[in-house]
């Protein structure tokens, strides 16, 4: 009865083993410039967590009002412009941390500026980037924000109110 | 009794096998960037740096170069540039070169910026090379952290990814970490100019350290190195900005809320506008 009970849980390990490797096969080489061979898609499927995701941020400005809603001190500040983006962003100093914030004109506009930056952050199309430190990317419907750093209390923030990083460190 | 025991220790070992295999010591596989490539009809071929960077960068530069040029498959040279404070800023691309160029670029997050151009979807026509001297020329910053970026960056020009996308330290210049404590190129990276750029290795696996990679190199029909690579007039440089540059619509969503136009100048120099449009 023992080794039965054994013998299963060695099969449940195993399986848990070949999750795994399945989960561990993400390749992260950005994809050349081609023409896709797929129908276009309007809406690139989401990988944010409804459960986490607050729905009220859409843009710069609901992006504002939720960091103060959370209790943050928010200030404006300069605004930047990326080589690798093509609209200029707007950078947002929350309890005296930067974040980089660019607003699109459309949700697709955003996704299709999203779609180029590689999982692990290190490139944005064809621009290759060395980051001053570990760069953290977030999107909601209308934004890109960008943060540089591994303050636990900003991730926190921004998981809380956008969801999860969809690329960087 | 016997017989159970035996199929519990066979079940055990084909678990440990399977564990031993999901879990491999730390490899560094292939870090070609994409396909991306200099097109050339044989090797080695010739990159010229045009350096537009202030004399204090000038032996990060020249330790740069040398470092890329040991690789076999290029002959990597300098060669001199403007490096008033307009031209370092701009730092434009150079059809068939790669451009290096310092300046104070902002406190925008990055230490170094290389970009390249492509034509006909893997080759690499001309590379710009930026360090952000706004960061790099604080005393935040040491020597070896500004050796690490130009490398780094001008390693990104011939179409090198990061050699490790884990924050893993190989003592690359590759390496894609906060550390910026390895000034040089190391084995695995030479290796993968073989794997990118040498027809003889073409299916071959190099090994390297903790680095590995399998020939994919073929020459072309023609060099992009060259200043006289067939880019016609407007395509390094093109206005897309505006539609009526945009070339061909050759795709368009059900709903005609994204399209695809292109905008051919003949010879594989190809520029693709992605656009969806705003409600």
């Amino acid at each position: 009865m023992k080794i039965h009970i054994r013998l299963a849980l060695l099969i449940i390990f195993a399986f848990i083993v070949i999750g795994c490797v399945g989960n561990s096969a993400s390749n992260s080489t950005p994809t050349p410039l081609t023409v896709p061979t797929e129908p276009l898609a309007t809406e690139a499927p989401s990988t944010e967590s409804p459960a986490t995701k607050s729905p009220a941020v859409e843009d710069k400005e609901s992006f504002v009002s939720a960091l103060e809603a959370s209790g943050a001190t928010v200030e404006t500040a300069d605004t930047i412009t990326q080589d690798f983006f093509s609209v200029e962003g707007q950078i947002i100093r929350v309890n005296g941390v930067d974040l980089q914030v660019f607003e699109y004109e459309s949700p697709e506009a955003m996704e299709n500026e999203a779609s180029q930056v590689a999982p692990d952050g290190g490139s944005i199309g064809t621009s290759m980037v060395t980051w001053m430190d570990a760069p953290h990317f977030y999107k909601a419907r209308r934004i890109i924000v960008l943060y540089l750093g591994d303050d636990e209390t900003i991730l926190d923030l921004l998981n809380k109110l956008i969801g999860p990083q969809f690329a960087g460190r | 009794m016997r017989n159970k025991t035996s199929t519990f220790r066979l079940m055990f070992m084909l678990v440990l096998i399977l564990a031993l295999t999901a879990f491999p010591t730390s490899v560094s596989a292939n870090h070609a960037w994409g396909s991306y490539h200099w097109a050339r009809t044989s090797n080695p071929f010739t990159i010229k740096v045009i350096d537009s960077v202030t004399s204090n960068w000038d032996d990060n530069l020249n330790t740069a170069i040398s470092d890329w040029n040991a690789s076999t498959v290029m002959n990597v040279v300098k060669e001199a540039g403007d490096d008033s404070q307009n031209v370092r800023k701009r730092c434009r691309a150079v059809s068939g070169k790669a451009h290096a160029c310092n300046a104070n670029y902002g406190f925008n997050g990055w230490l170094g910026l290389a970009t390249i151009w492509i034509t006909g979807g893997v080759h690499i026509t001309q590379a710009t090379t930026k360090v952000n001297d706004s960061y790099l020329a604080s005393s935040s910053y040491t020597e070896t952290n500004r050796q690490h970026v130009i490398c780094q960056e001008i390693g990104h020009d011939w179409g090198l990814d990061h050699q490790d996308e884990s924050g893993a330290d190989f003592n690359t210049c590759m390496d894609y970490s906060n550390a910026l404590d390895n000034p040089h190129p190391n084995a695995g990276d030479y290796d993968q100019l073989l794997c990118i750029y040498d027809p003889s290795k073409f299916g071959v696996t190099l090994t390297h350290g903790n680095h590995s990679c399998t020939g994919t190199g073929h020459l072309d029909s023609f060099n992009s190195w060259t200043s006289s690579v067939p880019m016609p007039a407007g395509f390094a440089n093109a206005d897309v900005h505006a539609q009526e540059n945009w070339g061909t619509k050759v795709r368009e969503s059900a709903n005609g809320r994204s399209a695809i136009f292109v905008r051919d100048f003949g010879n594989g120099n190809l520029i693709y506008t992605f656009v969806f449009w705003a409600k």
